[in-house]
């Protein structure tokens, strides 16, 4: 009965770390779906304002109902939201109340700033401008992105092995 | 009062708080109509009824508040009316209209969009359903509408006039239903916003908005094959030109033009080639001087 309990003991640890080990991997994985759905949506809201000049709620409308993402799609809905309830909060405020809302887990903190930005988009400004800033925000978006594939390329073997392999060693210690 | 809800939405969220408090001026927005709300930067908010003001002595109206309530009329996206803001008037849901004035942004003499925006007016869009019930029968000659223009000074209630005129064609007049085709440059007869017709213009018509008057008569006509078409205050010989090439077409056209008479309008240039046997056959005279869209006179050719 002792040996057995023991045994489970070490099943469930090695079984732990390894799942933390591919957690995190995973982690990575999402944060890079993430930033490629948010730059997605931010293609879109460009070509929205590029041939179409349409406003705001019919652009934040369409891409919350078009976009596959959750989160994303959740920031989107909410700012829409805000706007149709007219408190008189900026656009900066909504986008970054969107974002918190939407971004209850898994948010590394630099990386939010990425999504906070785009509520900054110049709105009182004309065409070209709006084009602009989102065109910046999209080649900040593809650095990160590009960064964050040469990470997990370098880490997912990394953190699957370190995982059983840690979870093996807590196992001997244990024993 | 539901009209003005609709319009205090478009007001700084400080100034339609202090508005709600002022039980005299909601009392008066409950018996009369608002006509237009008035924001200009350092002075106070004016509710217009008619031709009578009220004065909001106490709310002075700060530049935020006019970047807050431009905000709202551009509903987050004023670089979406960039156009408008050039033109001086941006259309709102409802129907109703703000008009903006600033500092003007020209490029080689045309003025293209305008900054340091400081006044804004916004008009309470009303339309006046049945208005032109007097003069249907006058457009109509043996069940066919003639080419009718609507003459008035400046406020005479001929965009209104010309809606209603719109309207009762479209649904149907003494069993006949027409197509209707608008062509709405300034988006004052069908107030189109996201392209949903904000007025009842009636089922069977359709718009074309914010286009230069001739190009959408032409574009109308080869598009939708419309019985009638509606053009707003026509000027000038482009105008003429294409209206011109609608008599030819077998197509109806019932237009507005300025004018403080129907003589003064025979003799404007390009306006009155287009008038006569083989143009223009009726032409109604409104009243300025009465409430606006009364009819003066009305000349049969």
């Amino acid at each position: 009965m002792d040996i057995f309990i023991k045994m489970c003991g070490a099943v469930i640890t090695v079984l732990g770390t390894t799942i933390y080990g591919w957690l995190l991997t995973r982690q990575m994985q999402h944060r890079i779906n993430r930033l490629t759905s948010y730059k997605e949506s931010l293609l879109m809201m460009s070509g929205h304002i590029r041939y179409a000049k349409q406003s705001m709620p019919v652009i934040l409308k369409d891409i919350s109902e078009n976009i596959q993402f959750t989160e994303i799609k959740a920031i989107y809905a909410n700012v829409l939201l805000q706007i149709e309830d007219n408190e008189g909060k900026t656009f900066w405020d909504m986008w970054r109340a969107g974002v918190d809302e939407s971004f209850k887990m898994w948010g590394v903190k630099d990386e939010i700033i990425l999504y906070y930005e785009a509520g900054e988009l110049p709105l009182y400004m004309d065409k070209d401008m709006q084009l602009q800033f989102l065109e910046e925000r999209i080649t900040r978006i593809d650095e990160r992105m590009c960064r964050l594939k040469n990470e997990l390329a370098g880490k997912e073997k990394v953190y699957k092995s370190l995982g059983l392999a840690s979870g093996l060693l807590i196992v001997l210690v244990l024993l | 009062m539901d009209r003005f809800n609709e319009v205090l939405r478009f007001l700084p969220v400080r100034i339609r708080a202090l508005v709600t408090y002022d039980k005299r001026l909601m009392g008066k927005c409950e018996k009369f109509k608002v006509s237009e709300v008035r924001l200009r930067v350092n002075r106070p908010v004016i509710f217009m009824f008619g031709k009578e003001e009220y004065v909001l002595e106490q709310v002075i109206t700060d530049v935020s508040d006019i970047r807050q309530s431009l905000q709202f009329i551009s509903d987050y996206s004023l670089y979406a009316h960039e156009e408008d803001v050039g033109n001086g008037f941006i259309t709102l849901k409802g129907g109703h209209r703000a008009g903006v004035a600033g500092q003007a942004v020209t490029d080689k003499g045309v003025v293209i969009n305008q900054k340091n925006i400081g006044f804004i007016n916004i008009r309470v869009a009303h339309e006046v359903k049945g208005c032109a019930d007097g003069i249907m029968s006058f457009l109509l000659k043996g069940g066919k509408v003639e080419h009718t223009l609507i003459v008035s000074a400046p406020g005479g209630g001929k965009t209104t006039l010309m809606r209603d005129v719109v309207r009762q064609l479209s649904y149907g007049i003494r069993g006949v239903a027409y197509k209707v085709g608008v062509v709405d440059e300034r988006s004052e007869i069908a107030a189109c916003f996201e392209g949903i017709p904000q007025n009842d213009v009636g089922p069977r018509t359709d718009v074309i908005d914010q286009i230069k008057k001739a190009e959408g008569m032409m574009l109308l006509l080869r598009s939708m094959s419309p019985d009638i078409i509606a053009v707003d205050e026509l000027a000038g010989k482009e105008d003429a030109e294409a209206v011109k090439n609608l008599f030819c077409c077998g197509c109806t056209v019932i237009a507005t033009v300025h004018g403080g008479s129907i003589d003064e309008v025979l003799q404007k240039p390009y306006i009155s080639e287009v008038i006569g046997k083989y143009g223009f056959r009726r032409l109604i005279m409104l009243d300025n001087e009465k409430s606006p869209g009364c009819v003066k006179e009305l000349r049969e050719l």
